[in-house]
């Protein structure tokens, strides 16, 4: 297998934790997508010095630590709002309790399968349509506060559900 | 623990306040159950956006890969040239925001000789055939094409690189800023295509000039968006085809070509979001589909009367060509009651 192989394989095993760990640093979904893409190219360029024996994962999010931290330097309106102290806990935190993606998101979908129209709506509308609490709160008639504390109670709910399935599918 | 969960819902639902987002760093940092409730809800956070969002990230793991190819062809372009050094006709472009032409031929390898670009929105210095090139930093960006002819972009300008099309050995399309092009003489036709028309290279030296955006009224006196390429040759001749016409201008000639731009999407007004920043979120249902962008103070507004853009009404938005979900100018096509 060529290098090439090697790191599309691992690449595309690690994307969904690389994108999770630049995604809870950085709100804003196009800030997240271009700091995605930049770790993306600087780990091929950087791959032949990747260590086997280390975890992909933890390479790849140690860089993109690193390429969070910069962008807060060099634009100081970058929406990363934590330290670079608080963004080295949550990368620790992230290399403590890595997972494998694939079952999550299998055991996420079935979840979802589960939840009433009105949950689906209000996912659709945040994770979907990128709408911000106020403008949910506009198009299902309700109060920004109501809106939070529904999707915080669903997001709670999902991961409860997912933990469960995986530890029966285990 | 349980305060530190509705820190971490809150900034999630980035609704946590300055003196919540301080604590939650606190807590971080000094608390690895915290930092590890932190993780898990994130990453659930994010396998939610992805089950949603599965197509954008498809696109843009798609555009990460093609970055990744080997390079596989021979450099063509291996010694610096001057730009005097050069038989060369140059060109100078300065484009509006334009259409993304679709070209099924692909075949050049342009090169970067100097400058900072952004490649399919990732800054890089493999400039890649058929990819749209935006120029970051200060400088201007110097691009070596396959027929040995040479461009220079102005910063914040953007083009296409396209490459041979049937007959013409090299074109480019140029969609937004300033660009310099000094053409290789001989072995064909050079063009350069922008949202305004076309111009030529017959084997001379000319200058083409464009004015991005600007709002000319039409036959009934309505401004409206249009993009103005202005032609000034210096040497010999070009032929510039714009609106329908071709017109052939020689040396010491210079022409204004004014093109009507069309609105980006027409439809009703669905919903408009309450003031989030400086700008205001509105959606438009356009034949049966959802879409959404913002517009702020500075989005030139027509025929709303005072009154700003309401709910039902039916209207033309033209999108600013640097930031595609902001609106540039819009238009209330409602009929008056």
């Amino acid at each position: 297998m060529d290098q090439q192989e090697d790191f599309l394989r691992l690449f595309l095993t690690y994307q969904a934790e690389i994108r999770a760990f630049i995604g809870s640093l950085v709100r804003d979904r196009h800030g997240s997508d271009d700091v995605f893409q930049e770790v993306a190219l600087v780990l091929w360029k950087e791959f032949q010095r990747y260590d086997p024996t280390r975890s992909f994962g933890a390479w790849a999010r140690g860089i993109a630590a690193k390429k969070v931290m910069q962008r807060w330097d060099r634009l100081s309106r970058m929406p990363v709002p934590f330290s670079p102290e608080a963004i080295e806990a949550v990368l620790e935190a992230y290399d403590r309790t890595e997972a494998a993606s694939q079952p999550q998101a299998d055991a996420l979908a079935h979840c979802l399968e589960g939840l009433p129209d009105k949950s689906r709506q209000l996912l659709t509308l945040r994770y979907e349509q990128s709408l911000k609490l106020g403008q949910i709160a506009q198009a299902v008639d309700s109060t920004l506060d109501a809106v939070h504390k529904a999707l915080s109670r669903l997001r709670t709910r999902l991961h409860e559900c997912v933990e469960r399935r995986l530890a029966t599918n285990s | 623990m349980e305060r530190a969960h509705e820190l971490i819902q809150k900034y999630l639902d980035e609704i946590a306040t300055d003196a919540e987002l301080a604590e939650l760093e606190r807590l971080l940092v000094t608390n690895p159950d915290v930092a590890a409730a932190f993780a898990t809800v994130s990453r659930l956070d994010a396998s939610l956006a992805k089950t949603y969002r599965e197509e954008g990230d498809i696109a843009s793991t798609r555009a990460i890969f093609a970055m990744a190819k080997p390079a596989h062809s021979p450099r063509r372009f291996l010694r610096p040239r001057s730009w005097q050094g050069l038989a060369a006709a140059a060109i100078v472009l300065a484009v509006g925001s334009g259409i993304y032409f679709q070209f099924g031929r692909r075949g050049t390898i342009p090169e970067l000789v100097s400058g900072q670009v952004r490649v399919n929105g990732v800054e890089t210095a493999r400039v890649i055939d058929g990819a749209t090139v935006e120029v970051v930093g200060p400088q201007p960006a110097v691009i070596a094409l396959s027929d040995g002819s040479r461009t220079e972009l102005s910063p914040a300008s953007s083009a296409v690189f396209v490459g041979r099309l049937g007959d013409v050995r090299q074109v480019v399309q140029l969609l937004h800023g300033v660009g310099r092009f000094e053409v290789q003489k001989g072995g064909g036709q050079f063009r350069v295509d922008t949202a305004a028309g076309t111009v030529t290279a017959l084997g001379t030296q000319f200058a083409v000039k464009m004015q991005p955006f600007e709002r000319v009224q039409d036959r009934k006196l309505r401004p409206k968006p249009h993009t103005i390429m202005t032609v000034i040759v210096t040497e010999g001749s070009v032929q510039v085809d714009s609106g329908g016409q071709s017109t052939v201008l020689v040396a010491s000639e210079n022409r204004n070509f004014t093109v009507e731009r069309k609105a980006d999407i027409t439809g009703t007004i669905e919903s408009i979001g309450k003031d989030v920043g400086d700008a205001r979120t509105i959606a438009i249902v356009s034949v049966g589909q959802k879409q959404t962008f913002r517009f702020n103070d500075e989005t030139k507004i027509e025929k709303f009367q005072g009154r700003g853009p309401q709910v039902g009404q039916n209207v033309a938005v033209w999108l600013d060509p640097e930031a595609k979900d902001m609106a540039y100018f819009m238009q209330n096509l409602t009929p008056a009651k």
